[in-house]
């Protein structure tokens, strides 16, 4: 038998659980892994937007979806796994895996879709080169992966 | 704060953004319709159900499985909303809440998040019915048959 190792790239945002995370049913609220999501978003743009690109333009949120799997507690490690998906000339998608780190145990899925939008006219704008040069070293065919998100 | 009407629709009428709930452009960040879904949904349950706070102490915990937000406009700092609370399918062990945030400047409905709640006995892990006096409230506050349902009902599919 043969065994194949396929090693997809993805931008990974690490996050330990604080208590101020938690709610009194000691887990982490379910609000909280969303805020998350956008910090590991944040975090993955912040090479392309600069001072210059923030007055012309904004990143506009259009769609959401988060599934919980697993809960957390305070003191976790869990990764968050960024990968592109769907980029088109005004919008593309971004899949986010939330797992425990060692384990790999499957915390939450989570997909949000993103357009630009051009200050001047407040109409969505081509994506600019300098975010497909970040989106597509991660990109993924959402249709083959192993997650329904 | 949340007021029943004679239709059976709940709002929920204390969000005002300040300047904590803004982005770099001033907008309010889409984040804030989540944690206001939690308090609208926490408030529904705490004045409908009068033994809501017997049920948390009980081993049945309530778990939020999956959200989706739709956002349908922008809102800025200043602007007030209420939040409309409805409720779609309901199962055995779970149910459908719908969140609808109207902005009352834009006159305009800027964002529905829908999420499923599920209840779980914490002693067995295992899924349990939802108990009665929730199961008793939501049933009375269906997804009312508005033109605004149509809007995102079919966003649903795409994601």
């Amino acid at each position: 038998m043969e065994y194949f190792a396929h090693s997809q790239k993805a931008f990974v945002y690490k996050y330990v659980v604080m208590m101020s995370d938690t709610d009194q049913f000691k887990h982490t609220s379910f609000a909280n892994y969303l805020k998350l999501m956008f910090l590991a978003t944040d975090a993955l743009f912040l090479p392309c937007v600069d001072s210059n690109f923030l007055s012309e333009n904004r990143i506009r949120l259009v769609r959401s979806r988060m599934q919980f799997k697993r809960q957390t507690l305070a003191g976790d490690n869990i990764l968050i796994k960024v990968n592109s998906s769907n980029i088109r000339d005004s919008q593309f998608t971004l899949l986010y895996i939330f797992m425990m780190e060692g384990s790999a145990e499957l915390v939450t899925l989570g997909k949000q879709i993103y357009e630009i939008v051009d200050l001047k006219n407040d109409k969505t704008t081509t994506v600019p080169h300098n975010f497909t040069q970040l989106l597509e070293p991660i990109r993924v065919e959402e249709s083959y992966s192993l997650y329904k998100y | 704060m949340l007021k029943p009407s004679e239709d059976k629709i709940f709002t929920f009428d204390h969000l005002k953004t300040f300047f904590k709930h803004t982005d770099y452009h001033g907008y309010l960040h889409p984040y804030n319709y989540f944690e206001w879904t939690s308090y609208v949904r926490e408030a529904f349950f705490s004045e409908m159900c009068t033994d809501f706070k017997q049920i948390l102490e009980s081993p049945i915990k309530m778990m939020t499985a999956k959200i989706d937000s739709f956002i349908l406009g922008e809102s800025s700092f200043g602007d007030e909303f209420y939040a409309r609370f409805s409720v779609g399918k309901i199962k055995r062990v779970s149910c459908d809440i719908i969140v609808r945030f109207f902005n009352k400047r834009l006159k305009k409905i800027v964002c529905e998040t829908q999420h499923t709640l599920v209840f779980m006995d914490s002693t067995t892990q295992k899924f349990a019915p939802i108990p009665e006096s929730i199961r008793e409230a939501i049933s009375r506050f269906g997804e009312p048959e508005t033109p605004e349902k149509n809007l995102t009902s079919y966003q649903t599919d795409e994601l």
